[in-house]
């Protein structure tokens, strides 16, 4: 298996905050990996350490404890060149014109003049900012902006893409531009970390998700294991007794029991059987459903939410 | 190298774009003002007037100089601290940019600009110098023009470096005082008792020389003199030391490049905390 792209063990950031200067722990012993190829989705409320983390990943901060490697190395200069990083919210030089801009990041990033000039014309075309390519960015719209700023992430064509909340403040255009985006960088094998609170764009975009939570990872799950119907199927009955418990050994589990109510869950392979022995026995059969895991709003509400 | 450069055009053009005419504008007013006694006297008497005229041009060209080094103070001051508080400096430290060049680019597009500003104050006194026929000691307005250069590379480079503290007002205040401590070092060290002359020989250690300005000895003329000093010596312009004043802004600009690599360390070290 290949060396991941992102790799954080333990993670510990603290900060002296206030007059007293009281520690303050950001994250808290958090863990992750982002293969090579993947899209993972990093989603938590505010303040659960998400932006603490990617500033972590590009050098910003300095752990406190733990270990954060990007490409095998420490996060720097070494390895800024192969990640591009789109802010929340993207602060730039507003006397730039984009192409200016595009230029600017490009040379910083090491890109030669014909590189750029190659490159910046087709880039802004596909962000939609071919027209406005020449006027100061200090006209542009908050969502030309934002579209500007992904711009400024991929211009070097990097390996990684680190996306703090790519889609906020979006129209349904833009918002769905970006994600197009997003995928086709993955289908040219690129990797993308993507910060998001709108879970219909994870689950649109995404391959895993890393949900935390006061700094610390509560969940780490693969997207298609949620919402989707499984290899069980529960089956609702009517005139349920403790005596028909024998009746279904071996066929179904009791999953749930109230007054002469049962829920039956078995193997999709055991379904018919269960089935004919509960028509046998007679009960009467109130429903037949898949069992469906839970969709990932669910469990974001459950691990990650306000509530939990 | 390319992108200290690059940062230092994008500093110098952060400048221009904050209304630098303007304020160019604005100096060339405060130059024709200290200057114009110089143009509109009604002095008669020659060596009155050439006196009138060289003091005038002298004062126009040590305004602007001062002017160079308060520009100097500001932009560094706010130039890393600036970029901080606005988060500009996000993307850019995201690309394979290390802090230390990062401040050098800062600083040398700062200083890029004070020069610019202080060739067009010395093109502006020649020209005055002309139009109003005072005589200009060429090589002394070199080594006084070396030496505001020195100056700004100073102040411009402290505020820099205290500029990486992300306060640009603690940035301007602290390398103001940097620049007018000098002032205090030979007083305290001519006071008799010990513990003052130890606290200027430290301050002297620590503080870089002084930002002397010497245009007063670039344009000259003697003071008119009195009736009732007739027969007196005729005054000689003092001579411009250019060996010292190159030493001074040698060890100056030393001093200058010893607070930026302070400065760089603690920036390469600090958290990027953006709220």
């Amino acid at each position: 298996m290949s060396q991941p792209v992102i790799a954080v063990a333990n993670l510990v950031k603290n900060y002296r905050a206030g007059v007293r200067r009281n520690i303050v722990q950001a994250v808290r012993g958090l863990s992750l990996s982002v293969p090579r190829g993947s899209i993972v989705a990093f989603v938590g409320p505010n303040g659960a350490g998400k932006t603490t983390t990617i500033h972590t990943l590009l050098g910003f901060l300095k752990p406190t404890a733990g270990r954060v490697r990007v490409f095998g190395e420490s996060p720097g200069p070494a390895v800024a060149r192969r990640i591009g990083y789109q802010p929340e919210i993207f602060y730039t030089y507003s006397f730039y014109s984009a192409r200016e801009a595009l230029r600017f990041y490009g040379q910083l990033a090491g890109m030669t003049s014909s590189a750029l000039e190659t490159a910046i014309p087709p880039l802004l075309d596909r962000m939609g900012l071919t027209d406005a390519g020449k006027r100061p960015i200090s006209s542009y719209s908050k969502g030309m902006a934002q579209r500007l700023g992904l711009a400024q992430a991929l211009i070097h064509d990097p390996e990684l893409l680190i996306l703090d909340e790519p889609t906020s403040g979006l129209d349904p255009e833009g918002r769905r531009l970006v994600l197009d985006i997003i995928v086709e960088e993955k289908s040219r094998g690129r990797t993308v970390f993507l910060s998001s609170h709108i879970l219909s764009d994870v689950e649109r975009t995404c391959d895993e998700v890393v949900m935390v939570r006061q700094g610390q990872v509560v969940m780490a799950d693969r997207l298609s294991s949620f919402g989707a119907a499984g290899q069980q199927w529960d089956v609702e009955v009517f005139g349920w007794t403790a005596a028909h418990r024998d009746l279904i050994a071996g066929l179904a589990t009791v999953v749930h029991e109230n007054g002469g109510t049962a829920i039956l869950r078995c193997e999709i392979s055991e379904k018919q059987a269960l089935l004919r022995m509960v028509v046998g026995v007679p009960l009467e059969i109130g429903s037949v459903q898949p069992m469906r895991a839970a969709t990932l709003e669910e469990t974001y509400l459950k691990h990650a939410g306000a509530a939990s | 190298m390319k992108r200290i450069a690059l940062i230092a055009k994008n500093a110098f053009r952060a400048v221009m774009s904050q209304r630098a005419v303007y304020l160019w504008g604005f100096a060339i007013l405060i130059m024709f003002l200290v200057s114009g006694r110089a143009l509109f006297t009604n002095a008669r008497a020659p060596e009155v007037l050439a006196f009138i005229r060289a003091t005038s041009v002298a004062a126009a060209l040590g305004v602007w100089s001062l002017m160079c080094l308060a520009a100097a103070v500001y932009l560094g001051a706010t130039s890393v601290a600036g970029d901080l508080r606005s988060k500009t400096i996000i993307t850019v430290l995201a690309r394979p940019v290390r802090r230390w060049e990062l401040m050098l680019g800062k600083w040398i597009g700062v200083t890029a600009f004070c020069f610019v500003t202080l060739g067009i104050g010395v093109a502006l006194g020649l020209a005055l110098a002309a139009y109003v026929d005072v005589n200009v000691d060429r090589d002394g307005l070199a080594v006084a023009v070396m030496r505001t250069i020195g100056s700004i590379v100073v102040l411009g480079g402290i505020a820099t470096a205290l500029s990486a503290s992300g306060s640009a007002p603690i940035a301007g205040a602290v390398a103001v005082l940097i620049g007018v401590m000098p002032m205090l070092i030979t007083p305290l060290r001519e006071r008799p008792e010990p513990i003052y002359q130890r606290l200027g020989a430290a301050l002297d250690m620590i503080i870089p020389p002084d930002n002397e300005t010497l245009y007063g000895g670039v344009v000259w003329a003697p003071v008119p003199a009195s009736p009732a000093a007739a027969g007196a010596p005729a005054q000689r312009r003092t001579p411009i030391d250019a060996a010292t004043q190159r030493q001074r802004t040698a060890e100056a600009i030393g001093y200058a490049g010893i607070y930026f690599a302070v400065g760089c360390f603690f920036f390469t070290r600090r958290d990027l905390k953006f709220s």
